[in-house]
């Protein structure tokens, strides 16, 4: 294998040197892999060539299409549905409203696919109703926030669709299934801190568990939940791809959200639209750029010397899956997903799967790393819109998120040595 | 000073209308993309709904358009994602001086997807057909690296602009 040090040293170096100095990452990508093709004597019609093979993928067209039936649903008035939802199923426990908060995120996430967005549509009408009955309202918003990580695990989440793309031959239809028991599983270590911390505070039950209302409030719920059904069971079951099924679940969430739910005039679908263009201005270009940044990574070797350095640090394989969700947090603590998921999956994966992890799991553990990261300063936007939503300084948010923190890196442990977590569900279905 | 900023400043209009203009384009484009992919999935199944062989080619030069031209509205609204973590360390200037190495950079980028985007687009366009429609050169399938290249120069002309102002003007600006 021929290293070509100085290459990957004039391509790693000036990135990271962009990136520091404040260049959008989109383009300190492409500059980066421009200087590299210079100095390789490269040519730079390489660049087209990458960017466009980069955005021509039949499976991406999923993200923008998931991202679109997020903004329709969101903005046509289910968040109130689903919390009530969640009303019905937790809300009679101590700390209750907590407990609706985090599992209307499990709900919201499988349509929304985004923390973001979790956070500023479910807290918007949490955090005031929480602050209202008597919860703290720094507390409200850490639930608030740390629950909208679950978004980013249950499926159909554009994130996955974008790891699954970056992987090569990661089916998208495992990846969704993977990630329900893990959300759910994060869900729980959630409620279980939520739970704790209410006893101590004595923050109120809501009402007696009504049966009734459960189902009253499922009925009303079907509709917004059916989107997601249409999504998982048509990949699942081989009805359609994942950019099928997110087109067919566009037309599906116009039609909720125009004429069933009457949460969206048509008016509001075109303004809807400004936002997903909004969102994919900074996501597509992003895939575009890095596709030439992975296309040299590939030609220089990195991720096969990357994995030899790892793997020569050490031979113990907990060591080593510790290590790489140390590298994927610190990462997520400075870069958003998006980039962290484009850049760091192929020099990653290849380590994760010569230790035994599987692509899937490794997905899931990445996703949740990158989750955390959006929670965390300087740069965690989820924590910012928390932030804002909920009216509490940063400072007095990170410092009621830490016993959060804690709960979500338990659950990170358990998905990085338990594989069934992420694997069984795709075991038994695909 | 002051009077020449505001002389130019008169052609912000112009900008905004661009804006517009590239707004309206791709969210058509994202409509056209929605619309024939569900349209193609459907007439799998139901046999009166067309499910022409070009939709899949189709969609995918319209997801490109759509994403270079929507990636040059996040410059001009400063949206792309960067690394802030150090921004409050930093004074302001420093921080619009960086801000400016930054949008020169990005201009020189959009510039060799100009040159080489075209010189690429024009060379292949010159070879091969799409391969579901024959008649159309797949010219327009590269064709969005330089008119990527061309938005880029024109908002982040204005962004260098602006930039500019905040240095000479201050808080004013």
């Amino acid at each position: 294998m021929i290293v070509n040090s100085m290459a990957i040293f004039v391509l790693l170096g000036s990135f990271f040197v962009f990136i520091l100095i404040r260049f959008p990452i989109a383009y300190a990508v492409a500059l980066s892999s421009i200087l590299c093709l210079l100095y390789q004597g490269l040519p730079l019609t390489t660049v087209a060539q990458q960017m466009v093979k980069g955005i021509s993928s039949f499976s991406l067209m999923a993200v923008p299409f998931f991202i679109t039936m997020g903004y329709l649903m969101g903005s046509g008035g289910i968040s109130e549905k689903l919390i009530a939802l969640a009303n019905a199923c937790v809300g009679w426990m101590r700390g209750g409203m907590a407990m609706v908060n985090i599992v209307s995120s499990y709900f919201f996430g499988g349509i929304s696919g985004s923390a973001a967005a979790d956070t500023a549509s479910l807290g918007s009408i949490m955090i005031p109703m929480m602050v209202e009955q008597g919860y703290d309202d720094d507390f409200a918003t850490a639930v608030t926030v740390t629950s909208s990580c679950e978004g980013l695990l249950v499926p159909p989440s554009h994130n996955m669709v974008i790891y699954a793309t970056t992987a090569g031959g990661v089916s998208i239809g495992s990846l969704f299934l993977a990630g329900y028991l893990p959300a759910a599983i994060l869900a729980g270590t959630l409620m279980v801190g939520s739970y704790i911390i209410s006893i101590k505070r004595n923050y109120p039950k809501g009402d007696k568990f009504n049966l009734l209302n459960l189902f009253k409030q499922m009925a009303l719920s079907f509709w917004a939940l059916a989107a997601v059904l249409i999504v998982v069971v048509g990949v699942v079951g081989g009805v359609f791809t994942a950019t099928e099924s997110a087109a067919i679940a566009v037309f599906y969430s116009l039609i909720v959200s125009v004429f069933i739910y009457k949460g969206l005039t048509w008016k509001g679908v075109w303004r809807v639209l400004d936002q997903c263009v909004d969102t994919l201005s900074i996501v597509l270009i992003l895939i575009s750029t890095s596709s030439i940044f992975g296309f040299l990574l590939t030609r220089l070797n990195v991720p096969t010397l990357a994995a030899k350095a790892i793997l020569g640090l050490t031979d113990n394989t907990i060591l080593l899956a510790l290590l790489l969700n140390l590298i994927l947090l610190v990462l997520g603590v400075i870069m958003d997903m998006a980039p962290i998921i484009l850049i760091a999956t192929p020099i990653l994966l290849p380590i994760a799967t010569s230790i035994g992890i599987s692509p899937i799991q490794f997905g899931i553990m990445m996703i949740l790393n990158c989750g955390i990261g959006l929670l965390t300063p300087p740069v965690g936007s989820v924590l910012f819109i928390g932030s804002a939503v909920g009216k509490v300084p940063i400072e007095r948010l990170v410092k009621a998120i830490l016993p959060f923190y804690l709960l979500m890196i338990v659950t990170l442990l358990l998905l990085t040595f338990i594989p069934a977590i992420s694997l069984y569900l795709p075991s038994v279905f695909m | 000073m002051k009077a020449v900023f505001n002389t130019v400043d008169k052609i912000k209009p112009c900008f905004d209308y661009v804006d517009k203009l590239v707004l309206f384009i791709c969210k058509i484009l994202l409509i056209i993309d929605i619309v024939i992919t569900a349209m193609a999935v459907t007439g799998r199944y139901v046999s009166f709904i067309p499910d022409p062989a070009w939709s899949e080619e189709v969609v995918l030069s319209c997801m490109a358009y759509m994403a270079v031209l929507s990636a040059s509205l996040a410059i001009r609204r400063n949206s792309h994602i960067r690394m802030t973590a150090f921004d409050r360390y930093l004074p302001p200037k420093v921080l619009i001086a960086l801000d400016l190495i930054a949008d020169l950079a990005i201009l020189a980028l959009g510039l060799v997807m100009i040159f080489v985007g075209w010189s690429y687009a024009q060379r292949l366009g010159s070879r091969g057909f799409y391969v579901s429609m024959p008649s159309l050169s797949r010219f327009w399938m590269y064709f969005p690296v330089p008119l990527a290249g061309v938005a880029m120069v024109i908002f982040e002309l204005e962004m260098i602009y602006n930039r500019i102002k905040k240095l000479v003007l201050g808080e004013e600006a």
